[in-house]
């Protein structure tokens, strides 16, 4: 297996990585190449010119910010994992780095890369959107800040073809906040056969304030499911509430995929079992927090 | 472009396409060879190097990524010709058996300990998951990390001479003397083979289960760049397709013909006018180089009219199935008898309890990280072809491709096998490419390679397993089975390979009884071909399907009656005075005490006090289930006389050559070929205990015909310690005898007075002044100055050995799974496993291997799958879509092993390398079976993926408890096999008759109506 051919550029800006990506026919971003190298080498990907990010300045970087910190694109996995400004406390975050993929892959995959990643497994913006994350990106006129739930709601990423991932910030966690990202990877990918992230945020008398309840693999990449958000808004945080909200689930009539590591219908009732979880240990979390 | 990079210290240029990978600039432009290529999609970390100290999989990054950075490979760990603390933990810990995947592990876990001196099983366990492992089962490899990071925190003080063995070498954990040059990267593999002038082939497999040609453009494709030429089954002329040498003789048989006339046909190694299974081989294309072949192999037109296809065996005995050899009809090869029917029948209609269900086991492959590859070379001047491909029987095919396919002198080819990247069996077969390269060597007047790629393995790489067996066990109230009948179906593929049609008759079938004396056994063999790739055997072949089977009938023959499975077994155990033991189906059983390592194995995992377990799982929401695997199985291939009465057309025996060299050293060609089993090893160590030097003396070699053996029947089926090992014990016994001759005539004694001792001879009366060593015997000998009349010159001896007998390993595997309730996943929290392999020379070569069978059957049990379409297309060509089990999914295993000596060889050693795989899926199944057993689920079809237990569990909490007879269906994500019988019948509570369980086996009786099988 060889990939097909195709042009390489390293350019060192953001302005002439956007130029060469709205100009070249077939122009795609390289970050880390963990999910598009292996999809070009079995050629179910094709490229007429990659434009890799390498050269970039300034986007490998994790910058603590007033309300959080700041993650460069081109910080890897492994990177991310092992910032002390990300791993103090257990979160959905480190749940979903700890599981994602293998060491190597995260050696090599960029933050950026796995959150502009279009496989229906790549959890990263299903924890994106539960920890409410925000997204920088640079396109043609310059660069927005969009919220990850505007940016990974649909069936494809928001993201122009001539758009480039430049950061992510991550919120610090409100007093009484917890979250949690529960995942069954698929045996032979690695990918999540489904995953719900949820962040949950408890009252100082410990009903629930708010929660976010953000499922992986179902169609869209990270799908937020209102209705079992709402269900448990001002509800004891218990294992009843959580389970009578997550009930809630098919209410939405979420579609998931069938493939041969599980079936449709599986998919469904995974999805409610790992809302539960995922609840139940964002809920401890929280309780932890305000203790 | 111009680029450069450091890699293992030094600053390297480079300047190649912007496609190039990361991992083919460091082996094909800087021949750096150490880095292995398994997947090429970031699946197996057989390729991972450090990139900036970090370990990345170099198929993962392009070439031009890596510009101004660092790369360590394999070649720049440590000083040259030493290990590092990690490598030489690896080779402490026997974590090497084949070597392919060594090179990434090690890469991979100099990251982990850089960053973490002091892992944790767990995170160790954790850290693997980024290298897929086919045979080591990963427990020495996580004991080698465990003893590595130990090493580390002593600073140099670790760098010690490994021990040297004092007292016997056969029973010494000696170190594999293979391993070293393995974990330096430094053993060629097929892919590492170059050859001057050696251009490179691809070759165009059918897309399409079944389809006439009609027609082959290979115009465009023959114009590109570098194209040399472009050759369909036009261009062959008289080459004809592979033999098949295994057909017993006393049952009608049907097979695809072969212009010999001599044997049936197979496979031809190009199709005519018609492709049957996706992968059945098309064109192929010779260009300067491996891009060009594969960028002109997608220009190549082919006019396919597909055809309807069939891909399961029982539907292809239909009437309305599609017909796939006009000389095979309905599509049956052969349906093939085994014992007295009319017994087993008998018993059945008088037993107070019978049994029936429907056992499937499953299509896998072997999927070894290592792919295949071939070389063929011709040379125009003296018409020598030669053959390099990582196969196990070098000789075999040898003869084959001369006698059978090319038609050429068999003394003008030599097959090579390089090192080989494990075979579980796969690599055991003759593969079409192999003549192919060889023909086409000649056409294009250059060496000629292929090498297979992962996605193309399961088209171009016989399958196994593929077996359903509708099964009737008939016994008594307290527990005594009377009979055993069964009308098993093997799925052939669309070709029959060379020996495989041999094997279901004799491997699975006469092993169905497993460890029990059955009185009334029966077994019928259903041969029957399908639009699917070919079959045969996967490691444990033919006695895992057995075992899996009987013991599956125990365990559900235990549940009718109410009786504890264990005892069931204990019961109906051959007893160790029973030796030598006739199974009724042709074993003779040779020694052990089967319900001795029974009770072993459960005294290990404390059955008789699970409770407190199993209350504690379902305080987790976990069901706790316990499964037993006991088995026998027959090893060491064999008996020529009685292969021979089995149809197979091949002398089974062992051969060695021993020469002692006029300098004392001694040289050692063995007809076993080493695929990861340490035979360099632990055949020196027999040779060093026979005949007193040491290991470094010795050296051995293998897998070249052009060796110093008449022929060579190489490994398999665990033959290699107890048919070609005591070949070697038995030529060590000639030196002996030769030497002692040579030295009664240099004596002026008679023979009986001289006497062997460690490396030299000696006169009994006077041991201290008539005494030479060995050296000095063989020197002597090479002179020839003075020999006693008749003695030949030189000291060399051939030894051979024929067994009289099979040997028989058996033992008790238990399984310990924890089912979570709401997910349906599986967790394998305990596994202990007690065996016997008679006397063993390595122990921890063995355990190894036991490692890997334990591993593989595990995967068995809950992952793997080979999937076809009804259309024949194949939906699992890769380890994302095939999974192989990963270390955080496996607990250290926990092994026991007795020693009851074969009577049927001279070292007391019975089979050890496949022989623990058959009872692994039995034990995992069976545990979870028993997890789920108050749901009234009593079977359930591998893979236990956790949506199939799942919906049984689903389907059995709707339908209420026991007596329902509701079965649930493993739906198996659309594929055809959902729906056709077997699965999860709900326990009927106490049947006693046929079909009261209402459950797989009446349906898929039904659905079976075998036109023209025998009944």
């Amino acid at each position: 297996m060889i990939p097909a051919k195709f042009d390489y550029a390293a350019p060192a800006s953001l302005a002439e990585t956007v130029s060469q990506l709205a100009n070249g026919a077939d122009a795609h971003v390289l970050a880390g190449g963990q999910g598009l190298v292996p999809a070009l080498t079995t050629r179910e990907a094709t490229a007429g010119l990659l434009v890799d990010l390498r050269n970039v300045p300034d986007l490998a970087d994790i910058l603590p910010q007033d309300s959080g910190v700041r993650i460069g694109a081109m910080v890897t996995l492994d990177e991310v994992a092992a910032s002390t400004q990300i791993n103090g406390s257990e979160t959905a975050l480190t749940d979903c780095l700890a599981a994602f993929g293998d060491p190597q892959v995260r050696n090599r995959a960029t933050i950026g890369g796995a959150l502009a990643h279009t496989h229906h497994g790549v959890d990263l913006p299903a924890v994106a959107v539960a920890l409410d994350a925000s997204i920088s990106v640079f396109g043609a006129d310059a660069g927005r800040t969009v919220a990850a739930s505007e940016l990974f709601g649909g069936l494809v990423t928001a993201l122009g073809p001539a758009e480039v991932i430049t950061s992510v910030s991550v919120p610090v966690p409100a007093s009484g906040a917890g979250s949690a990202y529960e995942k069954v990877r698929n045996p032979g990918s690695s990918y999540a056969i489904c995953g719900v992230a949820a962040s949950i945020v408890l009252t100082p008398e410990g009903t629930i304030d708010s929660a976010r309840v953000v499922v992986a693999g179902a169609t869209a990449a990270a799908v937020r499911i209102p209705k079992v958000e709402a269900a448990l808004a001002g509800q004891p945080a218990t294992q009843e509430t959580l389970a009578a909200a997550a009930g809630h689930l098919p209410d939405e009539g979420l579609t998931f995929p069938s493939d041969l590591a599980a079936p449709a219908d599986y998919r469904a009732h995974l999805a409610e079992v790992l809302i539960i979880r995922a609840l139940a240990r964002a809920t401890d979390r929280a309780r932890k927090v305000s203790s | 472009m111009d680029r450069a990079l450091t890699l293992n210290g030094v600053e390297v240029r480079f300047d190649v396409e912007p496609r190039t990978l990361l991992v083919d600039l460091i082996r094909e432009e800087f021949g750096r060879t150490g880095t292995k290529v398994g997947c090429e999609t970031g699946e197996c970390g057989a390729c991972t190097v450090l990139l900036g100290g970090k370990a990345v999989k170099s198929c993962m990054v392009l070439a031009a990524q890596a510009d101004g950075a660092s790369v360590t490979t394999i070649e720049g760990l440590g000083e040259p010709g030493e290990l590092t603390a990690v490598q030489d933990a690896f080779w402490e810990e026997h974590a090497v058996q084949d070597g392919f995947t060594t090179p990434g592990l090690v890469m991979s876990v100099t990251d982990l300990l850089s960053r973490n001196p002091d892992p944790t099983e767990a995170e160790i366990r954790s850290w693997l998951d980024g290298n897929l492992e086919r045979v080591t089962g990963y427990h020495n490899v996580v004991a080698a990390v465990e003893s590595a990071a130990r090493k580390l925190k002593q600073g140099d003080s670790w760098k010690i001479e490994p021990e040297v063995v004092a007292g016997d070498m056969v029973g010494a954990s000696v170190r594999p003397r293979e391993a070293p040059e393995m974990l330096r990267g430094e053993t060629d593999y097929i892919a590492d083979v170059t050859l001057p002038g050696m251009v490179h082939a691809a070759i165009l497999r059918s897309p399409h289960g079944h389809a006439t040609i009609n027609g082959i453009d290979t115009s465009a494709a023959a114009a590109m760049p570098g194209v040399i030429g472009v050759f369909t089954a036009a261009d062959l002329g008289f080459v004809m397709p592979l033999p098949v040498i295994w057909v017993p003789t006393d049952v009608e048989s049907h097979w695809p013909p072969h212009p010999s006339g001599m044997v049936p046909g197979g496979q031809s190694l190009l199709a005519t006018d018609r492709v049957r299974f996706v992968g059945d081989q098309v064109a192929v294309v010779v260009a300067e180089t491996v891009q060009q072949a594969n960028d002109a192999l997608q220009a190549i037109r082919v006019d396919y009219e597909v055809l309807p296809a069939v891909v399961d065996a029982e539907e292809a005995l239909k009437r309305s199935a599609p017909q796939l050899h006009e000389t095979v009809p309905n599509n049956l090869c052969m349906s093939a008898p085994l014992g007295d029917k009319a017994a087993a029948d008998a018993a059945i209609a008088a037993a107070e309890v019978v049994v029936e269900e429907t056992i499937r086991n499953q299509r896998i492959m072997a999927n070894t990280v290592e792919a295949r590859g071939a070389i063929g070379s011709y040379d125009a001047t003296t018409g020598d072809y030669t053959l390099w491909t990582n196969v196990q029987p070098v000789n075999p095919i040898r003869l084959l491709i001369a006698l059978y396919v090319l038609g050429v002198p068999y003394n003008k080819l030599r097959v090579i096998a390089p090192a080989i990247g494990s075979s579980l069996g796969a690599k055991g077969y003759l593969f079409a490419d192999g003549p192919l390269m060889l023909w086409l060597a000649k056409a294009v007047g250059r060496p000629v390679k292929w090498l297979d790629t992962r996605s193309s393995y399961p088209r171009s790489t016989p399958h196994g397993r593929d077996h359903v067996a509708h099964a009737t066990l008939a016994g008594s109230r307290d527990g005594k089975i009377s009979a055993l009948s069964v009308r098993g179906f093997n799925n052939l593929g669309a070709y029959p390979v060379i020996n495989a049609p041999g094997s279901p008759r004799t491997l699975i079938g006469q092993s169905v009884t497993g460890a029990y004396d059955i009185a009334n056994p029966y077994y019928e063999a259903n041969l029957v071909f399908t639009n699917t790739s070919p079959t045969g055997p996967v490691r444990g072949s033919g006695r895992a399907e057995a075992i899996y089977l009987i013991e599956r009938m125990i365990d559900r023959y235990a549940g009718e009656i109410g009786m504890d499975p264990a005892e069931v077994r204990r019961i109906n155990m051959v007893k160790p005075d029973q030796f030598p033991y006739d199974n009724h189906l042709g074993w003779m059983y040779d020694s052990g005490d089967y319900p001795g390592a029974l009770d072993k194995a459960l005294e290990m995992v404390g059955y008789d006090d699970l409770d407190a377990r199993r209350a504690d799982s379902r305080a987790r929401g976990k069901r706790l289930g316990v499964g037993i695997g006991s088995y026998v199985a027959a090893a060491g291939v064999g008996p020529s006389a009685i292969m021979g009465s089995k149809g197979l057309v091949s002398g089974t025996w062992g051969s060695a050559y021993i020469g002692i060299e006029p300098s004392g050293e001694v040289s050692v060609t063995t007809g076993a070929q080493p695929h990861g089993q340490s035979q360099v090893t632990t055949f020196s160590q027999i040779v060093a205990q026979e005949l007193g030097v040491p290991l470094e003396a010795i050296t051995i070699k293998h897998s070249d015909t052009n060796g110093a053996l008449y022929y060579s029947q190489a490994s398999y089926g665990s033959r290699s310690l107890s048919v070609e090992g005591v070949a070697v014990y038995n030529a060590c016994q000639l030196i002996k005898e030769k030497a002692r001759q040579h030295a009664a005539h240099l004596f002026h004694c008679p023979v009986d007075a001289v006497e062997y001792g460690p490396a030299k001879v000696f006169a009994r009366f006077a041991p201290d002044q008539a005494v030479m060593t060995l050296q000095q015997i063989a020197f002597t000998l090479w002179l020839g100055w003075d020999l006693a009349e008749g003695m030949t010159p030189g000291l060399e001896a051939k030894g051979f050995f024929d067994p009289p007998e099979f040997n028989y390993p058996y033992g008790t595997h238990v399984a310990i799974v924890e089912v979570d309730e709401q997910t349906g996943h599986v967790e394998l929290v305990r596994y202990v496993a007690v065996n016997d392999f008679g006397t063993v020379v390595n122990p921890k070569v063995v355990d190894a291997q036991s490692h890997g069978n334990i591993a593989l059957g595990v995967g068995q049990a809950l992952y793997e799958a080979v999937r076809y379409d009804e259309t024949g297309a194949l939906l699992t060509d890769s380890y994302s879509t095939y999974p192989i089990v990963r270390a955080s999914e496996l607990p250290s295993f926990e092994l026991l092993r007795t020693v009851t000596p074969t009577p049927n060889n001279p070292l007391g050693a019975k089979g050890a390398g496949d022989v623990s795989n058959p009872p692994v899926a039995p034990a995992v199944v069976n545990a979870v079976c028993d997890a789920l057993s108050d749901l009234g689920i009593t079977s359930l079809d591998m893979p236990l993926q956790p949506h199939t237990i799942w919906r049984a569990m689903s389907s059995a909490s709707a339908g209420g408890a026991a007596g329902s007879g509701g079965s649930a269906s493993a739906g198996s994500g659309g594929s055809a096999s959902a729906g056709s019988g077997g699965s999860a019948s709900a326990g009927s509570g106490g049947s006693t008759s046929a079909g009261s369980g209402g459950s797989a086996s009446a349906g898929a009786a039904a659905a079976a109506e075998p036109a023209g099988a025998a009944s």
